[in-house]
């Protein structure tokens, strides 16, 4: 099998997976839900830097319990079966493609809802869109390589928020500053620098990640 | 016993030795007023440091700095101490709106010591009123001898170098070092490199926890707070927040070859997520940085570090950075010993 291929099908798997337990999606829907519910009712309205805040602190906690989930499952026999026949780079790619679909569909529930509670300060939709696109890539990619450390240890919801928390920092710092740039808080000067610099973040985490993969792999 | 080990200790005790007793060169604290008008006479209150004003009493003179070569001398001096005086200066028109003038005061026994733009003068009424002097430079010369420069703001303070900077440094080297025995691991699979990774690892997060206190402490003392949202200081909480991370990471695992391999790789995965980190936070808004080093803050560049300060600093950064590779040392063969005494049982 060539390697995309070889993506796609695991790709196809890991939907497969995932819909057996449309719980865990439900689970994590209610999950913002009541983040963004409690939030409404403390503060009814919300300034926009204080929005973004929010924003991106659910986007966060949502997506390590959204990676998480999706990671501890593939544990088993048949896990042993795909590393037998699949190129390790393949796996760490469709996992990262795989929690890059997850992500942008959670952040969009969490985008839904907030503008639902909370109304919609964001000015230039393009620009926050592009923002939350690339750092849910950029997230993606970390995740699925900290996830793979993590379920190797005794606690692995902790050590996974633990591993990821410190190394998304800077993707989130850029992030949060393009978003006050795309709600109008800050002006603009130079954002095309910042979505350079989470590019650059992406091609050298998905470079260092592809890399050390297959060591990871041969335990 | 290892030459270098012994080298390391002797190297410190001289850092610590030399750092606190060796004193500051003479320096001017403070003046008062700060801000007077050209054309009118000023009567200004000067406070030295570490300065001999009443032993060097008879060579005493004080000039203000007005243009580059030009000066007014003081046509009164009145000592009241060691470290005071009390000085009048003539001062005539100046062209400018203002001038910022450089402050001497030089004697037998101290040489110069200097406040760089000491006083603001503001342009007040004629222009033509010169009254000013050439400035006997030949004259003025900084106080020979083994001393420390002395710095406004920094004062004494400045021995921080050879403990904060030079941590930092030591730092920076032994996470190499660690970085380079986690790939070695990685390459070969062998465990000694393993153990020697984790420990220089380990010994570089303990300097850099000292380098924060240190830091820290210096910073209430010089800028009034424990902490700032400066970059420097938030760039190395961060990477501080990755290592613990690692060191957690490598205590919840209990199988030595997964421990082993897996923080290997969660190593060499957060040296390089802390490259983007340099690009990330200079643009972070506060770019202006009050860190010694940046905007025109004095550092370890350029004619801020005297030689007097490398003499030392060069000796605390070789020193702490032995003094780490023989702790890991150590820590390394306690490992290589409890993996055999695992393999035994």
């Amino acid at each position: 099998m060539n390697p995309t291929k070889q993506i796609l099908h695991l790709l196809q798997y890991q939907f497969k997976l995932e819909s057996k337990s449309p719980h865990v999606l439900a689970a994590n829907v209610l999950y913002v839900v009541t983040i963004i519910f409690i939030i409404y009712r403390i503060f009814n309205q919300i300034s926009p830097p204080a929005w973004v805040a929010v924003f991106w602190i659910v986007f966060m906690f949502t997506t390590i319990n959204v990676t998480i989930h999706s990671y501890s499952k593939e544990q088993g026999k048949s896990v042993l079966f795909f590393y037998s026949i699949m190129h390790p780079m393949s796996l760490y790619v469709s996992r990262t493609l795989f929690n890059f679909l997850v992500i942008c569909m959670s952040s969009f529930v969490v985008y839904l809802f907030m503008t639902l509670f909370l109304e919609n300060p964001v000015i230039e939709q393009v620009m926050f869109l592009k923002t939350v696109l690339l750092s849910s890539l950029a997230v993606s990619i970390i995740f699925s390589f900290t996830s793979a450390i993590a379920v190797h240890t005794h606690m692995k919801h902790t050590m996974m928020t633990l591993l990821s928390l410190p190394l998304i920092i800077p993707v989130i710092l850029v992030a949060v500053k393009l978003s006050l740039v795309a709600v109008g808080t800050i002006i603009d000067d130079g954002s095309t620098t910042d979505f350079n610099i989470l590019i650059g973040i992406n091609l050298i985490m998905l470079g260092i990640g592809s890399f050390l993969f297959p060591y990871l792999w041969r335990s | 016993m290892s030459w270098w080990k012994l080298l390391s200790v002797l190297l410190l005790t001289y850092v610590i030795i030399a750092g606190f007793t060796v004193p500051l060169k003479p320096g001017i604290a403070f003046v008062s007023p700060q801000t007077t008008a050209s054309n009118a006479t000023l009567q200004l209150s000067i406070e030295g440091y570490n300065t001999h004003f009443e032993s060097g009493k008879q060579s005493l003179e004080a000039w203000l700095k007005l243009d580059s070569i030009h000066g007014v001398q003081a046509s009164e001096l009145i000592v009241n101490n060691e470290n005071q005086i009390e000085a009048t200066f003539p001062i005539g028109g100046i062209e400018n709106e203002f001038t910022d003038a450089t402050l001497y005061v030089n004697n037998d026994i101290d040489k110069t010591a200097f406040l760089p733009s000491a006083i603001r003068i503001t342009k007040n009424g004629d222009v033509s009123n010169f009254t000013r002097q050439l400035i006997p430079y030949d004259r003025l010369s900084s106080k020979p001898g083994f001393l420390f420069p002395y710095r406004e703001i920094l004062n004494e303070t400045i021995r921080n170098t050879f403990f904060h900077v030079a941590l930092w440094m030591s730092m920076f080297a032994l996470l190499i070092v660690g970085i380079y025995n986690g790939i070695q691991y990685l390459r070969t699979n062998d465990i000694t490199y393993d153990s020697k990774a984790s420990s220089f690892n380990m010994i570089a997060i303990v300097y850099g926890l000292l380098g924060l206190a240190t830091g820290s402490v210096w910073a209430k003392y010089t800028w009034g707070t424990w902490w700032t949202t400066d970059i420097k200081l938030n760039m190395s909480a961060i990477a501080m927040l990755i290592y613990v991370a690692y060191a957690i990471l490598r205590a919840s695992i209990d199988d030595i070859d997964k421990r082993a391999k897996l923080s290997s790789l969660y190593a060499i995965f957060a040296f390089a997520a802390l490259i983007p980190l340099v690009l990330v936070l200079p643009r972070m808004g506060n770019v202006i940085s009050l860190h010694p080093g940046n905007g025109g803050n004095p550092a370890i560049g350029g004619e801020d570090m005297d030689n007097t300060l490398r003499m030392v600093f060069y000796p605390a950064v070789i020193g702490l950075f032995l003094f780490g590779m023989w702790i890991a040392t150590i820590r390394t063969r306690i490992e290589i010993l409890y993996y055999k005494k695992s393999q035994l049982e």
